[in-house]
């Protein structure tokens, strides 16, 4: 199986989000820090500022890391997906267990072009890969005359 | 539709009417004179009848919405299917086939015994909330019993047969405490409340001695005179009453759990189910196809262990371990196979029961090196002593005395040694017990720290598999797999701690292939 990365507007989108996030955060620290006096201001500046340094990593700094790790591949067998950057997973699901696929697209995927592929299991959901819209049709597409292939050898299997 | 027995009603009425007079309760302050040093000196007359003004309001009212449910709600089986319309105010109408009906259970409480009702749920083990099975029906008992037998004979496409063909039918592997094979006997009954008590005292031991710790140490560090003799003793007393009266509780509710909960604790099978009915006051019986049974637990908690005992569940698709809505009832017991028998015999009656389930010896065991070859101390002490400094900090910032400091940091520091100490202790044992099995048409994963864990699953069951690893462990080669099967329940995974990459390799081609 050939592994593919994610294309770099996923990025993009994952730093987007995260400064969504971080600007609230950052607005309720500079809040906290003007609103306290004396060393109640010292503590909620050191603490506080700690707290928003380890924040902002994980808002901004994680995805960076975690994009450049991602990588996802199938063939007419199984979908295999590597992510995670402290705690690093391979998934492997077997194209036959497939129950259904579904593409999603939230408002900033819509303005980057781009759609999330997930899929279901019979026991679990698993978000496979975020890509360009078309790219994310032809995967889905894809891997559901696939699974259809491979519902079919298996059942011949079975009898 | 056939509408649900009047039973239901009167059940209700019943109960509504206990409902009603706690209700009330709450209203007794302003029912009795009570004196200035508390004591009560009679009844105000005028508050009685705002009482019973609200007592006959809210049960008027649950009266009114009993009768509009038993109103507005029915069944009836159909050539194909169930159907069934539930609700009072907003009406649920379901439609199950017979073929995608998982679970069928039967359930009566004491009161509902009272009034001859019985509760049958059909589930097909579509709803992750498990136990809220889409089919509920309120009826005679008997009746129960006999659309339990047509819904089972309509899912093999034949009609009902009659009590003495669904007796002769069933194959002769039977279990009662009187017929013996798996009896929960009265022993095993005591046993089983005796191990709940060692496992409370155990644990409630370890936390009443941390607090004793605690406490010395806050008095030694805080005192200038040393530890007084007398708060340690006063220490010692109270966590001794914990310790007592947490036993007590659990060996009491362990007792009456195996006496009555577990009353007459049966398992039948037949060629195409299993049948697990148990209970006295809330009698249960519960039916589970042997095709939708995807896995076997057998679990085995520190205490069980040193008297090499274990308890069998079964992972089946239909019904978890947590109910709601119309069917809150305690349902802890479904699933639960055997409550308490001896490991070396668990082998034995699986292969009674279940045959393709007898677990398999493991054949891949854990790395050497593979649980000292993780980040969770790391993460244990950031998280553990984090808040430690933090609160040091803020301490030396707002300048607290230095004793009290002193006191926070080692109280901390404390903690963090007993959760490590906890931690490693589990990881040794997750290792001794973890290990492997795959053969033919099953997979055996051994596991747990404290509490160890047998499961054997059905390979069909699986549905993907993943593969975990920090990137320290992935440098030396050890991996843990994480195996996703399909149940309905919480959590419908099972973890393989520690398997070489070699291992992991196989077990994905043995999987996904």
């Amino acid at each position: 199986m050939k592994y593919n990365a994610l294309p770099k507007k996923v990025l993009y989108l994952w730093l987007l989000r995260g400064a969504l996030g971080a600007i609230p955060t950052l607005a309720a620290f500079l809040t906290a820090v003007f609103l306290c006096e004396g060393a109640a201001r010292l503590a909620v500046a050191l603490f506080g500022g700690a707290a928003l340094l380890i924040s902002l990593f994980f808002m901004l700094g994680l995805p960076a890391l975690r994009f450049f790790r991602y990588r996802y591949a199938y063939d007419e067998k199984r979908i295999s997906v590597l992510r995670g950057v402290i705690f690093r997973q391979s998934i492997l699901i077997p194209l036959y267990q497939i129950q259904d696929l579904h593409k999603t697209e939230g408002p900033l995927m819509m303005l980057l072009g781009l759609a999330g592929v997930n899929l279901s299991t019979a026991g679990s959901a698993f978000s496979l890969a975020t890509l360009e819209r078309e790219a994310a049709d032809r995967m889905i597409s894809e891997l559901e005359s696939l699974a259809a292939v491979r519902f079919e050898e298996n059942r011949n299997e079975a009898l | 539709m056939k509408r649900f027995d009047k039973g239901y009603l009167f059940y209700h009425l019943l109960t509504d009417l206990f409902l009603s007079v706690f209700f009330v309760l709450a209203f007794l302050d302003e029912l009795f004179l009570v004196g200035e040093e508390g004591e009560v000196l009679g009844i105000q007359s005028e508050a009685i009848l705002p009482c019973c003004l609200v007592m006959g309001a809210v049960y008027l009212l649950l009266c009114g919405y009993r009768a509009l449910y038993l109103y507005r709600s029915g069944y009836a089986l159909g050539e194909n299917e169930i159907l069934c319309r539930r609700g009072a105010i907003f009406s649920k109408r379901s439609h199950l086939e017979y073929r995608r009906a998982n679970a069928i259970n039967k359930k009566q409480n004491l009161f509902q015994r009272l009034f001859g009702i019985a509760v049958l749920t059909v589930d097909s083990g579509a709803t992750t909330q498990a136990a809220t099975a889409e089919i509920t029906v309120v009826e005679k008992s008997a009746t129960v019993d006999v659309l339990m037998r047509e819904i089972k004979a309509r899912q093999r496409g034949e009609a009902a047969p009659s009590c003495e063909e669904e007796k002769q039918s069933e194959e002769a592997v039977r279990f009662t405490e009187k017929e013996g094979l798996y009896a929960f006997s009265k022993t095993k009954k005591l046993l089983y409340a005796l191990v709940n008590l060692a496992s409370a005292a155990f644990y409630t031991l370890i936390f009443a001695l941390l607090a004793v710790g605690g406490v010395v140490l806050g008095a030694s560090v805080l005192s200038r005179a040393g530890v007084s003799s007398e708060v340690l003793a006063v220490t010692a007393i109270v966590a001794v009453i914990v310790l007592l009266a947490v036993a007590l509780l659990t060996f009491l509710t362990a007792l009456l759990q195996s006496f009555i909960g577990y009353y007459g604790f049966c398992v039948r099978k037949s060629d195409e189910e299993i049948e697990i009915s148990y209970g006295l006051f809330v009698k249960s019986v519960n039916t589970f196809r042997l095709d939708r049974i995807k896995g076997v637990r057998i679990t085995e908690g520190l205490i069980e262990r040193f008297f090499g005992l274990c308890a069998i569940r079964l992972e089946v698709v239909g019904y978890g371990f947590e109910g709601s809505g119309e069917n809150q009832d305690n349902t802890a017991g479904l699933g639960l196979l055997v409550p308490l028998c001896e490991r070396r015999e668990a082998e034995a009656l699986l292969s009674r029961l279940l045959p393709e389930f007898v677990p398999d010896a493991p054949t891949v065991k854990p790395p050497r090196l593979a649980p000292f070859l993780c980040w969770g101390q790391l993460f244990l002490a950031i998280f553990s002593l984090l808040p430690t400094g933090f609160a040091v900090g803020l301490m030396a910032i707002f300048g607290a005395s230095s004793r009290a400091t002193l006191f926070v940091f080692l109280l901390g520091l404390l903690v963090y040694v007993v959760i490590a100490a906890f931690f490693a202790v589990s990881r040794i044992l997750c290792f001794k017990n973890g290990g492997l099995a795959v053969k033919g048409g099953r997979m055996t994963v051994y596991g747990g720290g404290f509490q160890k864990s047998t499961v054997v699953l059905n390979k069909r069951s699986f549905v993907a598999l993943e593969r975990r690893a920090t990137p320290l462990q992935q440098r030396a080669g050890i991996f843990s797999a994480v195996l996703h099967f399909y149940t309905n329940a919480a959590t419908n995974e099972v973890k393989a701690l520690h398997l070489s990459e070699k291992d992991v390799s196989l077990l994905e081609d043995e999987l996904t292939v």
